[in-house]
């Protein structure tokens, strides 16, 4: 899995490459611990991400829990192989999903 | 072969110098070899050429000085004749004065031998036997008017002292006026003494018929005489003689006579024998008819022929006739008047020949010399030289013989120092490569603290100050292994922990019963997850099943999964009857919530069998959607699940409830994504496709173990060698009962 962040003063654009399953998921989290300090608008692109397991969808959840406090969240570019899995696990109707 | 590092050096070293000396020892070798035969040729070619060129010089020297003296010999035998010539020509000079003036002389007398006795240097007359009885009173006026000479003719002959000699002048009519000396044992003549006339002397001789006389009349000239006899036959006054005489003539130019000087060739030659000094060589005077006149020698070739027969002694004698050709060849050059030295072959032996001209007479002077006697000083020269050569040559050998010793002993003893030499080199530059390796056994045998003290200043405390870092890094490295192998003790056994839990949660005592059938299997990956399944009577005829999947790993997941597993338990025992199936996971939800600050969660598919009617009530929060296989139909497909969000994370969310119903035979086959997400070697997943393809395939009436064994047979054949990378838990449930059959 590879990381790309892009901040735009207080938004944040992270960019997640490959798998995202249960080896992977403790560096992103580690992650988003320090990167999400004052941002409010916080998107995942996840156009690269090929395949994300419920340790994945954890971070994301995490995720979701602190920006519902200090502003909004998104994933855009949404693979379908993905889609399916946040469809399955209802993930989609609790996310904002662009 | 194998050799220590000691050795080697030993042999590379030893080898090096080895070879070193063998390449300057032959090139010395061959050099000296060289220089040796160079030597010993140019000394043998050094002696050879010595004697040559001595051979050479002393011939040219030789030559010379036999050139020289003949030369000096022909000069004094020139000298001696041109002496002569001019005394002869004073004679007839005076003769042709007194002849042409008569008038101013007058009449002499002289002594008569016949009946006078007439001493050494005295002037005599004689008149020639055919006029001796007859003289005329004109011949006797010639005779007394010629006899005016007589003064002059005895001083001349006086400065012949020493000589057999005679001076006269004879006439033309017969008359002859002469004095003669004939010196004693003292090389002198006495003046007192008589001269011992012979009779053929006085009664016989004839003026005009001596050589003298006869070759100076038809020459009319001067002329010197060839060789000639006294008229005497025997006694003192009876030797071979030569001489130089003079016409001389009247007023009118008419010969009147002819006026002479002559002497012994003996004496003339003793005297150049004397002034030749060439003792034991031979000299001799060749005149222009290659006869000759003076030798030292009274037989061979180079003897005077003393026959009295003189037209037959013409010729007779000339050398260059002579058959021995070289004698002949150099007789030739010597009438020539050329001057040489030529080498002459005689009687077996070789010689050398000087000769030289003796200009005024037209004769040559030579001189013979034996070559042997000559060149034995040369021989004796060249012995002295080869002498010295071989002398060379034998302090050569030895100095080569010396010298070869020293070029084996020197090598000898170099290659022992060198030996020594490189064993202590070798030694000394294997020490600290031995101290490596003993630092380095010490090291490898656990004693990490020692520190390798080489200082060498080389490639070796280099390699022993690489050994220290080595050592040093192996130290921390050693510590940070305790520290993590520690670590990864504590986690694995965590997991242990964790697996332990798992296990110890599900239920392994599958029913046996005749109205449904039940097998579960899970096979927990390296890094635990948190699958779990269960199955509990919630009554007689209701039979709630539970699959589930907790997000995460290790003991928080394990942790997770007990509540999650006792939660559902509970609420479905307590209030499915009462509210139904949706609410129980609602609750169940409610409770996960609460202090889930790590945002846990479960996916989960709850279901609950009404044994009896084959209704089939479930809740699928998050959890991917069962297969179900309708046996009527013996076909497969997924059961259409409501979308609900997993459990944990949301509280106050509502939860869609579903029924179906089994017939007999029906059966449900519940899965984690273990399954449709496993992974092959090619990162490529089961997926749910080929789970549907294969459970449409394969045999769905068989027992439960042997189906779940064929799943799984299809799952490892698609994962292969690749690792299991997440829990798999299958779950199969097959409705037996309803409306018995």
């Amino acid at each position: 899995m590879e990381i790309k962040k892009e901040l735009n003063g207080n938004a944040l654009t992270i960019k997640i490459i490959g798998r995202l399953d249960a080896a992977s998921a403790p560096e992103l989290s580690k992650e988003l611990t320090t990167a999400l300090d004052g941002v409010t608008d916080l998107t995942f692109d996840l156009a690269e991400l090929k395949y994300i397991a419920s340790a994945g969808l954890r971070v994301l959840l995490v995720a979701q829990k602190r920006m519902n406090k200090q502003g909004s969240m998104k994933l855009t570019n949404v693979g379908e192989s993905v889609m399916e899995v946040l469809e399955m696990t209802g993930f989609a109707s609790l996310m904002t999903i662009a | 072969m194998k050799f220590s590092i000691h050795k080697k050096v030993l042999m590379l070293v030893v080898g090096a110098g080895l070879a070193a000396f063998l390449m300057v020892g032959i090139f010395a070798a061959i050099g000296r070899f060289l220089i040796q035969k160079d030597m010993i040729r140019m000394s043998v070619e050094l002696g050879e050429n010595s004697a040559t060129y001595t051979d050479k010089l002393l011939t040219a020297q030789l030559k010379q000085t036999l050139g020289e003296l003949a030369e000096a010999g022909a000069q004094f035998v020139d000298r001696e004749m041109i002496i002569a010539q001019g005394d002869a020509k004073i004679l007839a000079e005076t003769m042709t004065e007194i002849f042409s003036h008569p008038e101013n002389y007058s009449p002499e007398t002289l002594p008569d031998p016949r009946t006078e006795s007439v001493k050494f240097g005295e002037p005599y007359r004689i008149y020639a036997p055919d006029i001796s009885n007859n003289v005329t009173p004109e011949i006797q006026h010639e005779l007394e008017l010629a006899a005016n000479v007589k003064d002059l003719l005895a001083e001349i002959l006086k400065t012949y002292d020493g000589y057999n000699a005679t001076a006269f002048v004879g006439g033309e009519k017969g008359w002859f006026i002469g004095a003669d000396i004939l010196h004693g044992e003292d090389n002198h003549t006495d003046f007192n003494a008589t001269v011992p006339l012979s009779h053929e002397r006085i009664y016989n001789f004839d003026t005009r018929k001596r050589p003298w006389y006869i070759k100076a009349k038809n020459a009319n000239a001067p002329v010197i005489s060839d060789l000639y006899r006294t008229v005497e036959s025997s006694g003192k006054n009876s030797y071979q003689q030569l001489g130089a005489s003079v016409p001389f003539y009247d007023a009118a130019g008419n010969m009147i006579g002819v006026a002479g000087v002559d002497s012994s060739n003996e004496d003339l030659y003793s005297e150049i024998n004397r002034l030749t000094k060439n003792n034991g060589g031979i000299n001799f005077v060749l005149d222009n008819h290659g006869e000759v006149i003076f030798s030292t020698v009274t037989d061979g070739a180079f003897a005077v022929n003393t026959s009295e027969d003189l037209a037959a002694r013409y010729g007779a004698r000339d050398l260059r006739n002579s058959s021995n050709h070289s004698l002949a060849a150099a007789a030739s050059k010597m009438v020539a008047g050329e001057q040489e030295v030529v080498p002459v072959f005689l009687s077996g032996e070789d010689f050398y020949l000087a000769f030289s001209p003796i200009k005024s007479v037209g004769w040559s002077f030579g001189m013979v010399v034996s070559k042997e006697e000559v060149l034995g000083n040369m021989q004796s020269v060249q012995n002295y030289f080869q002498k010295q050569v071989s002398n060379l040559q034998e302090q050569m050998r030895k100095e080569y013989s010396y010298l070869n010793q020293v070029a084996v002993i020197i090598p000898a003893l170099m290659l022992i120092i060198l030996f020594f030499m490189s064993t202590r080199l070798s030694r000394r530059f294997v020490k600290p490569i031995h101290e490596l390796s003993d630092g380095v056994r010490e090291i490898s045998g656990g004693n990490l603290d020692k520190k390798l003290d080489i200082k060498t200043g080389d490639e070796i405390e280099q390699l022993a100050n690489g050994f220290n870092i080595m050592t040093d890094e192996l130290k921390t490295y050693m510590k940070n292994l305790e520290k993590e192998t520690a670590e990864k003790e504590r986690i694995a056994t965590e997991l242990d922990v964790a697996t332990e839990i798992q296990r110890g949660m599900l239920p392994k005592d599958f029913p046996t019963r005749e109205d449904f059938e039940l097998l579960a299997t899970m096979t927990p990956a390296k890094e635990v997850g948190g699958d779990f399944y269960d199955f509990y009577f919630l009554d007689e005829t209701h039979l709630a099943i539970t699959v589930a999947d907790v997000s995460g790993k290790g003991i928080p997941a394990a942790l997770f999964m007990v509540i999650s597993k006792n939660i559902l338990n509970n609420f479905a025992e307590s209030f499915y009857k009462q509210n139904g199936l949706a609410p129980v996971v609602a609750a169940a939800n409610e409770q996960l919530c609460a202090n889930n600050e790590a945002m846990m969660f479960v996916t989960a598919f709850i279901g609950v069998l009404d044994l009896e009617t084959g209704e089939f009530t479930f809740v699928n929060a998050g959890h991917n959607p069962p297969v179900i296989y309708h046996a009527e139909e013996n076909r497969c497909d997924f059961l259409d699940v409501k979308k609900n969000f997993v459990l944990g994370p949301m509280d106050g969310i509502p939860f869609a409830e579903q029924k179906t119903t089994f017939k007999r035979g029906d059966l449900i086959f519940i899965y984690t994504d273990g399954v449709t997400e496993a992974l092959n070697v090619d990162n490529e997943e089961y997926l749910p496709d080929r789970l549907i393809a294969f459970m449409n395939s394969t045999d769905c009436k068989a027992d439960l173990e042997t189906l779940l064994k064929n799943v799984r047979g299809d799952l490892s054949k698609h994962v292969g060698a690749a690792e299991q990378s997440d829990d798999i838990t299958m779950f199969a449930l097959r409705f037996n009962g309803g409306g018995k059959a």
